[in-house]
């Protein structure tokens, strides 16, 4: 049987009345759907703690990143005897 | 107040062709209705954001109801692609492949059940562009010039897809 013959019986496919009652149930639904849009305070409350978290990180971060004087190198340098230049071996 | 008289004409102007639509894509009967209920739902939401220059409002409905249809069909394979996968690791037996008997369309004479259902079934494997094509020119019997206007393309890009469609379905059935 050709392609087209068997497309042809597509066209028998007969058109049908929507169930009852559709324009009701869509209505209802209408009326009862919760709003998809995220509500003000909810926004503010993850603005709110969304600032606090990197606020909090910030501070972290400044104390633990307390810049090393060059005092502080040498001494370490000298206590651990390490050498400071590129040579290989103390002659 | 407007919007809600307005929604009403479009409603009845629409529903019939629209709940039509659902079941030639989702063909079973309750998740057309459903379909065809967030469909219009979908256009009362945005019925005040239509602009009647860009297209016609039939067109405009379509388009909605076809990209809806699309998704739900696209959510089902992926809830039966995670059912198959679960069923692999044994954790329950979720996953049923898709058969002929899943097709409930009322529209369909007895005598031609078999035929057309084993046909549906093929399309249901075409890319969605082919099957909206095949759907809106072949089902519904709509012109090229109409299903171009709804599918947003050129009518030589509608030909072409009807040319690509039947020679896949040929392919398949053939096989």
């Amino acid at each position: 049987m050709p392609i087209d013959n068997h497309i042809n019986l597509l066209k028998n496919i007969q058109p049908v009345e929507p169930p009852p009652f559709l324009l009701a149930k869509i209505k209802h639904r209408i009326a009862n759907k919760i709003p998809e849009t995220i509500p003000f305070k909810w926004t503010l409350a993850f603005c709110i703690v969304g600032a606090m978290l990197i606020l909090i990180n910030v501070g972290i971060l400044r104390q633990n990143n307390t810049p090393t004087t060059s005092g502080d190198i040498k001494d370490l340098v000298n206590n651990w005897q390490l050498s400071s230049n590129n040579t290989l071996y103390n002659e | 107040m407007k919007v809600a008289l307005e929604f009403e004409s479009v409603f009845e102007a629409y529903q019939q062709s629209i709940y039509n639509l659902s079941l030639h894509y989702l063909q079973q009967e309750e998740d057309a209705s459903d379909a065809t209920q967030e469909i219009f739902i979908k256009v009362y939401q945005n019925l005040d954001q239509y602009q009647p220059e860009a297209a016609a409002l039939k067109t405009w409905v379509y388009r909605i109801a076809i990209n809806h249809c699309l998704d739900v069909l696209r959510k089902k394979k992926t809830k039966k692609r995670l059912g198959f996968v679960l069923s692999i690791f044994a954790f329950q037996d979720t996953y049923t492949s898709p058969q002929l008997t899943d097709i409930q369309h009322p529209g369909i004479a007895a005598e031609d059940k078999e035929a057309i259902h084993q046909l549906l079934h093929i399309i249901n494997t075409l890319p969605e562009a082919q099957k909206t094509a095949i759907i809106l020119a072949k089902i519904e019997s709509r012109s090229q010039k109409e299903v171009a206007e709804i599918m947003g393309i050129t009518i030589k890009a509608v030909e072409s897809l009807l040319q690509r469609a039947k020679t896949n379905l040929s392919k398949k059935i053939h096989r």
